[in-house]
Order: structure tokens, then C-alpha cells, then sequence
């Protein structure tokens, strides 16, 4: 805290909910609530979204340490999705249903 | 919101890949969560993360359960950009939804068929997840993503001997109820009998008896007898059986040597039953409820219901197993329901859901009483159908034949059900019968000439061969039946052709291998 400006908040996630390093008393987010026993502003994770939109009505700046996204692995492209794997059928050895009606 | 079987899990992996995000996926059981593992490493090519089931793996995409959701949310709700629910009807309940509010993910996905929730709680999916974007009915769904399938209706009665019981504890319960009722007016039969039968022996016995009582339906042993017709009647077809008790399932499981499934099947039983059903080594399934949600299986397309819950959801589900499409291959799902049980009231709640209405319903009316038990016989149906059965087609009064060489295999399987009666003879409509033989070539309109006006009854002997009509040959009655598939034996066969406690002459039509008797058929028209 003490290395950040002090008009920037610092947002952490901390098992389970975010926590805003603010001052007691200042214009938060209504869903915010004060949790004396750390001193900070709290509210469930899942506000997260709507305080990075709610972060300039109520003019606050934010560095947002709470996102620690994963980078997603490499994958196949996407139309590859589409490309329907084989099924076994039942029963097997059987002739599949097109080859029989025709 | 999508039907079931309509490719929900396809969207959720374009999504993954599409916006090339880490993802976490969220199934009701281990069984899905595996499923779903492999359908990323096979249409993804990426490796998940099994988080759960004694494993612990937070990869960029995972997998895991609602309840292992809910309790490593607190350390990896910020490591994900995307969640998907499966099945998020699961999501509001108790305490499922707090993975939801512990998790900072930006783009949540919610995939259910069947969202409504009797509880009241799925208002919260809205704020949990997000307002529905997409909204698809079953029966738009029909026939391009999803298979087309038809519902039948299988009435049955109880035996003697269980209907006896049954109505000796039903005057039980009435008794004891009518009693507590004049002594306290409020008495409520659901909660105050569970709360006094702590104490009181009497209010215990009852209690068992109620149980007793839904036991006798679960288990009736009728029941068994539909399940091997049903059988009998799709030889080449795998077939998923489901109960509403573990017993009636190892019940199934016992008597026609097929694996079951229960709720203590262990993980290994479980996936080894279920691979083996995939590849088609198993013919059939019998299950409680393990397998009512998400699982795939499009090979199978025949479903018999044996009871369940009240519930529309469960019905639904159950259905959707069914109707995973592959190669047009019509479902078929087979409601076994006990008459004048309280089987009748929940076989009907389902009928309220759209995938029921939307679907061709048959309904077997015209099983003679004694074909599938003899039931209460003090009891007269009156001249109207009783409510259950409205809006069901009656299978030899319907006019649309939809899925006609149901209705001829239904009757004939009931003409093969007759050397189980005393009786005679049944009547077959057989003008009928012809409308529904050419229903099944595509010609819907097509009338014998000479019969467009009224119709022609022609009564057929029980085991007497196909039957003489208008120049046709109409398959009534007396064809050998089909012979189990490898995979699947019954009782029936282990006994050497006779039914267990019961009369009947090995090859006398009905279900022995060997072909029916020379009897001299004897056709009449009236």
C-alpha cells in the first residue's frame, strides 16, 4: 500500500471476496461493506465486473490485483469443434444405417 | 436455455475457443466432469484439470463439481476468466451458489434444458450467472438436432396379492389419518406424522406402511414382466432402464442379467459400466437416478421409466438422454405406470412439461386388465377417460398414425401377451392394423376399398396365424418372438420356456423360441 500513490486503491482477492484498501468513509460502491477487522472495504468476488464499471462513476483509481487469470493453453482451431468424432455403434459390427437402406 | 441433446456442451467449448479463455467447468457429477474432460482433449486438443474426486489439478481449463466448486472457490475464484455451469439448475441451491459469488470470472455460462426449479430459486441463476440469452423450446429443436421420439404409455395393474396389501394399507393409513384428524384438526399428514413417529409406535407403523406402499409400486412385479416384452420388442436396439429405487434397479439388474447402477456403485464400477455400454458390449442399463443428468449415450434410443420422482425436471432429463441424435434413428420412451396408484398423479405431472406435449404419445388403454396384472377389479372405469390419460393417443382409436408400426408391434404385443390370459380371444381392429401398416410406408390417407365408411373388427384366436383381410396379411398374432440378443437373458428363457409361478404350456405361443403351434386359425368378421 504504502509503495502505490495514495489515490490509487489497491483490489485483492482474498479467499473468496475483494478487499479495497480505502478509507474508512469514502465514496465506494454501495455493495462494498467495512470490515473492521482488517480495515478495509470488502464485497463479494462475484462485483468484481461491476466495479471496474462502477470505478469511474465514483471516480476511483484502482489497480486491480484481485485477476490472476490463467493464459489460456494452446488449442485447436475453433471450426474444429464442429467436426464430429466417429461413434461406436450398437451392435457392433453391424452395418451402419446408411449402407443397410441403400 | 437449450433442450437437452442440443448440443449445449458444443457451445461451451466454441465459447472456450473463440474467445481463447481459461475455463473453469462446473457439472453436477464426477461422471460428467470426465465426460466433459474428454471432450475437450478431443475437440479441443487441450488437457483439463480434474479438480475433485480426490484430485487436484487447477489447470487453465478445469473441471469440477458443484461441490468442489464450493469449496476451492475461495482459492481459484480469481484464476478464471470464464465459467461454465452444466446443468445450472444446480447453481441456486443452498449452498452451490456461493462458488458463484466467491469467483470473479467476467464471462459466465450457464447451460441448462431445464431451468425451472420447484423451490423457486432459479430467479437467482439472473444474478449469478447473467440473464438468459438464448431460449430454444423442444419442439423446435425436433428433428434437427435432437432425435424424434414418441412416448408410450404402458398401464399396468398390481397382482392380487399386492393390490390385497396395497388396499390393507392404504384402509391403514386412512384409518390412523381420520383418527388424528378428528382428534386435532390441523393435523398435517406430511409433517406431523414424520415429527410423532419418533415417539409413537403406531404413527411408526404407519409411516412404514406409506413406505411399503410406494414400495409395492416401485417394485410391482409387473413391472418386470413389461420390461422383458419391451425388450423382446427392440431386439437390436441397446436400451436404458430407469427405477426409482436402488432395489427395483438390482431387481431389473438380477433378473435380466444386466448391469445396474446405483447410487453405490463405486467410481471404477461405474465407469467401467458405462465405457462398456458406449462401446456396445452391454445391451441394457438399468439405473435409479445416477443417470438422469448430462450423461451421453446416443446409441441408446429406448428408455423405459419404471417410476420416479414427481417432478417434471427428473422426466425431462430422463427423456434427454434419449434424444441424442444419431443417424435418425427415431427415441422411444416407455412409461410403465401402475393404475390406481399414485403412479397415475405423477405420471401425469410430467405430462405437463413441453417435451412431453410436443411428443407423439401412445398410450397402451387397450392392454387387457390381467395381461399386466389383474388389479382392483371392484373398480369400474367410467364411461369418460379418467384425467391421466387425456390427450393420449389411444392406439387403435388415433386417426394421425405418426409412428404406426408402433401401434402394430404394440398390439401384436399384446396379442403375444394373451396365452397369459384365460381368456379366449381379443379384438383386433384390422382395418386399423392396415391404416397403420401403410402409415408406416408414408401413405397416411390410405383406406382398404369398400372399408372407407365404417370399420372392420375381425377377432383373431390367440396364437393363430397373420390373418386374412382385404388380400393383405395383417401380423396379429402368433409370430415366434424375437429372440433375446446376446447380452440380455431373462427369467423366462432360464426356466426353460415356463414363467415362474405360473401356468403355461412351454411353445404355446407366447414367449418360448419355439414356433407357435399349427392351431387352426379361426377369423371372424363382424
Amino acid at each position: 500500500m504504502s509503495a502505490l500513490p495514495d489515490r490509487i486503491l489497491r483490489l485483492r482477492f482474498e479467499r473468496g471476496s475483494l478487499r479495497l484498501d480505502a478509507p474508512p468513509g469514502g465514496d465506494v460502491p454501495q455493495y462494498f461493506t467495512w470490515d473492521d477487522r482488517v480495515a478495509a472495504w470488502r464485497t463479494e468476488a462475484l462485483n468484481h465486473f461491476r466495479l471496474t464499471e462502477d470505478a469511474k462513476k465514483y471516480q476511483l483509481t484502482i489497480r486491480d490485483d484481485a485477476a490472476d487469470f490463467f493464459d489460456c493453453p494452446g488449442l485447436r482451431p475453433a471450426h474444429r469443434c464442429f467436426v464430429r468424432t466417429k461413434r461406436p455403434r450398437w451392435p457392433p459390427g453391424s452395418a451402419p444405417a446408411g449402407a443397410a437402406s441403400s | 436455455m437449450k433442450p437437452t441433446g442440443t448440443g449445449k456442451t458444443e457451445i461451451a467449448l466454441t465459447a472456450i475457443a473463440r474467445h481463447r479463455v481459461s475455463a473453469l467447468i462446473v457439472t453436477p457429477l464426477r461422471d460428467l466432469m470426465y465426460q466433459w474432460q474428454r471432450r475437450i482433449r478431443l475437440e479441443l486438443g487441450a488437457e483439463a484439470g480434474v479438480l475433485g474426486d480426490a484430485r487436484r489439478e487447477v489447470w487453465p481449463i478445469t473441471v469440477t463439481t458443484y461441490e468442489s466448486a464450493w469449496i476451492h472457490m475461495k482459492d481459484i475464484g480469481n484464476r478464471y476468466r470464464l465459467i461454465v455451469y452444466d446443468e445450472a439448475h444446480h447453481l441456486p441451491g443452498a449452498t452451490h451458489h456461493e462458488s458463484a459469488l466467491d469467483s470473479l470470472a467476467p464471462m459466465r455460462l450457464g447451460l441448462t434444458a431445464t431451468p425451472e426449479r420447484a423451490d423457486g430459486r432459479d430467479r437467482m441463476l439472473i444474478e449469478l450467472i447473467g440473464p438468459f440469452v438464448f431460449e430454444e423450446r423442444l419442439p423446435q429443436a425436433r428433428g434437427r438436432t435432437r432425435a424424434h421420439y414418441t412416448i408410450i404409455r404402458v398401464p399396468i395393474y398390481l397382482t392380487e396379492g399386492e393390490q390385497e396389501e396395497f388396499d390393507r394399507l392404504s384402509r391403514a393409513i386412512r384409518a390412523y389419518v381420520a383418527r388424528r384428524r378428528r382428534e386435532d384438526g390441523t393435523f398435517n399428514w406430511k409433517e406431523d406424522l414424520a415429527k410423532v413417529s419418533r415417539s409413537d409406535p403406531e404413527a411408526k407403523g404407519i409411516l412404514q406402511a406409506y413406505h411399503r406402499k410406494l414400495a409395492l409400486v416401485h417394485r410391482s412385479a409387473e413391472k418386470l414382466r413389461v420390461v422383458e416384452d419391451i425388450l423382446r420388442l427392440h431386439p437390436d436396439e441397446q436400451c436404458v432402464i430407469f427405477t426409482a429405487s436402488n432395489r427395483m434397479a438390482l431387481d431389473v439388474s438380477a433378473g435380466f442379467l444386466i448391469p445396474a447402477l446405483t447410487s453405490y456403485s463405486d467410481k471404477r464400477e461405474r465407469n467401467a459400466v458405462l465405457d462398456r455400454f458406449a462401446h456396445g458390449t452391454y445391451r441394457a442399463l438399468a439405473a435409479c437416478q445416477v443417470l438422469n443428468e448430462g450423461w451421453d449415450a446416443p446409441a441408446a434410443k429406448v428408455g423405459i421409466v419404471l417410476g420416479g420422482e414427481r417432478g417434471t425436471r427428473e422426466a425431462v432429463q430422463r427423456l434427454g438422454r434419449l434424444l441424442r441424435r444419431s443417424e435418425d434413428r427415431p427415441a422411444r420412451l416407455y412409461e410403465v405406470v401402475v393404475e390406481e396408484t399414485p403412479d397415475v398423479a405423477r405420471a401425469r405431472r410430467r405430462n405437463w412439461t413441453d417435451a412431453y406435449q410436443s411428443a407423439t404419445r401412445l398410450s397402451l388403454d387397450r392392454v387387457p386388465r390381467g395381461v399386466y396384472g389383474r388389479g382392483n377389479r371392484r373398480r369400474r372405469a367410467g364411461p369418460r377417460a379418467p384425467r391421466s390419460r387425456r390427450g393420449w393417443h389411444r392406439p387403435d382409436m388415433s386417426r394421425s398414425w405418426a409412428s404406426a408400426d408402433i401401434c402394430i408391434r404394440l398390439t401384436t404385443l399384446v396379442c403375444r401377451s394373451l396365452p397369459r390370459l384365460n381368456k379366449a380371444f381379443v379384438y383386433v381392429r384390422v382395418s386399423t392394423l392396415e391404416q397403420a401398416r401403410q402409415g408406416c410406408l408414408g401413405m397416411r390417407h390410405w383406406r382398404p376399398a369398400g372399408q372407407a365408411a365404417g370399420r372392420i373388427g375381425a377377432r383373431a384366436y390367440a396364437g393363430a396365424r397373420p390373418v386374412e383381410t382385404a388380400g393383405r396379411t395383417v401380423p396379429t398374432a402368433g409370430h415366434p418372438r424375437p429372440a433375446l440378443p446376446r447380452g440380455c437373458t431373462s427369467t423366462c428363457d432360464a426356466a426353460g420356456g415356463t414363467q415362474v409361478g405360473e401356468h403355461r404350456v412351454p411353445g404355446a405361443g407366447g414367449y418360448s423360441r419355439d414356433p407357435p403351434p399349427a392351431a387352426a386359425p379361426h377369423t371372424e368378421t363382424c
